[in-house]
């Protein structure tokens, strides 16, 4: 059964924490629900790279991309989600077992995510024919930068700044017939070193989890199939293969984002 | 912003946060029960060798496009590609075709999409013409993304680009296309006043088969900003 929820070291845990734990869970519910659907209102509209207007692009300087070090292992429908506080609160508690466990797993493999997709950039960029370069950059928020260094830096045409939103595997529900997926879903914008004139700005979802209604225009991809795994159990049991179908997702979006710029 | 990208939130900003997060979590359950229109299903096209071809597009039928400004609904324009449409007979093999007209002035954004319809995807190349009918680019095929269900090319529109040329790519048609799709439903219940939202999930995996024919949507909006 149950009870109040406990902080670390036993005691009960406080109103605040318990807010906070609540808030964890509505944004979890809210954030497998809105895996695709939100996108359509996550940024300004979609503008398409115009490379024959700026020819002048040679190499560009990517922005360290906003990305958290660790994955989230989503369910993105279950039973608790309908059961109110008490269930939302189960919830996010499993959720963080999840994230903890696979977290722990990618550490024991030696996998570094972040470092992989920026060397999945370079090479989605490389292979557009495009000279690349890393420019450290402070993030004050997850999100794309609001401003970019004016001016530019030594030798930059362009920044292409990414933010990576969330990625990890995600399973749409329970049950065997909704299995672990690969996801990750990026913000991504191009912008001209000397003017910080926008030349490009897009969304890449992998593996999306739609819901009904107005769907969005993100870039989609499809999911790998050859990265399925029916249950956590079973994702958690084969850990290298876990890490490579996430870093696949990661690669194909980071190809996606190249295509963009080309 | 997606909500869940940021891990932690000062306490003191509870009570927006919250709202903000009830408000998502309400929008995205209207959002889930709405209807969701089902595509027509339509046997795949891979056999045009009966269709009468030429050598150049007809432009004389172009479909004229409407430019909106961002912010304003998008006014598509559509064309359906079968056995009655316009045949090319280029140097890769027969190919169906629609060509819109694109509006004067610009700079616009043109999105051209081709839409699935149930087992068939219209395989789509692009060109632009000018208004002599002269090629004056081809967009890379690459540029066709899945923009949700819909394989979506956007680009930006030069002078003198009067054309918009979509056709089928002969070389691709008849390969198969798999994708898998998650989806999330909620359903609202309700009895003796308590009403409880069930969210379920489904993992589906669709065939379909590049083809000649199928639906295609061009949209135009222009790059200048709206007015105040």
């Amino acid at each position: 059964m149950l009870g109040r929820p406990r902080s670390a070291d036993g005691r009960f845990a406080t109103t605040d924490a318990v807010r906070g734990a609540m808030f964890r869970h509505i944004r979890h519910a809210s954030a497998c629900l809105a895996l695709a659907a939100l996108t359509a209102c996550a940024t300004e509209r979609e503008i398409p790279f115009d490379h024959a207007a700026n020819s002048g692009i040679k190499t560009i300087g990517v922005l360290q991309p906003s990305m958290s070090p660790t994955p989230t292992i989503l369910l993105a429908s279950d039973i608790g989600q309908s059961l109110g506080l008490v269930g939302l609160l189960v919830d996010a508690s499993m959720q963080a077992n999840r994230d903890k466990q696979f977290g722990e797993l990618m550490s024991a493999q030696g996998v570094k995510p972040d470092a992989n997709f920026l060397a999945d950039v370079h090479a989605a960029l490389a292979a557009h024919g495009y000279s690349v370069t890393d420019v450290p950059e402070a993030r004050p928020s997850a999100d794309l930068l609001k401003t970019y260094p004016k001016g530019g830096t030594d030798g930059v045409d362009a920044y292409l700044d990414i933010a990576i939103v969330n990625y990890g595997y995600v399973a749409a529900g329970i049950g065997d017939s909704t299995p672990y997926r690969p996801f990750v879903g990026a913000h991504c914008r191009l912008v001209r070193a000397s003017d910080g004139a926008v030349l490009m700005q897009d969304v890449v979802v992998y593996n999306p989890v739609v819901t009904a209604g107005p769907q969005p225009r993100a870039v989609t991809i499809s999911p790998d199939p050859a990265y399925t795994f029916k249950d956590f159990d079973t994702l958690t049991a084969d850990p290298a293969n876990a890490m490579k179908g996430m870093n696949v997702a990661l690669g194909d979006a980071a190809t996606s984002i190249g295509t963009l710029v080309q | 912003m997606w909500p869940w990208a940021t891990q932690r939130l000062p306490s003191a900003r509870w009570c927006s946060d919250m709202s903000t997060a009830l408000r998502i979590a309400a929008l995205l359950t209207v959002l889930c029960v709405g209807a969701c229109a089902t595509p027509p299903d339509i046997p795949p096209l891979l056999d045009i060798s009966a269709a009468q071809c030429t050598q150049q597009p007809d432009l004389a039928n172009a479909i004229v496009t409407v430019a909106t400004v961002d912010g304003d609904s998008e006014k598509p324009r559509t064309a359906t590609l079968n056995l009655r449409s316009g045949c090319i007979d280029g140097a890769d093999g027969r190919s169906l075709y629609a060509v819109f007209a694109m509006p004067d002035g610009g700079p616009f954004t043109i999105s051209v999409s081709s839409l699935p319809q149930g087992r068939s995807v219209l395989a789509p190349r692009a060109r632009i013409l000018d208004a002599q009918g002269v090629e004056v680019r081809r967009l890379p095929p690459s540029s066709f993304l899945f923009r949700g269900p819909n394989l979506t090319a956007l680009y930006r529109s030069h002078p003198g680009e009067h054309y918009l040329v979509v056709s089928s790519d002969p070389p691709s048609v008849g390969k198969p296309l798999r994708r898998l799709q998650e989806n999330v439903q909620a359903t609202t219940a309700g009895a003796g006043g308590i009403f409880v939202t069930i969210y379920t999930g489904t993992d589906i995996a669709s065939e379909a088969t590049w083809s000649h024919n199928g639906e295609i949507s061009v949209s135009v909006v222009s790059d200048k900003p709206a007015k105040k």
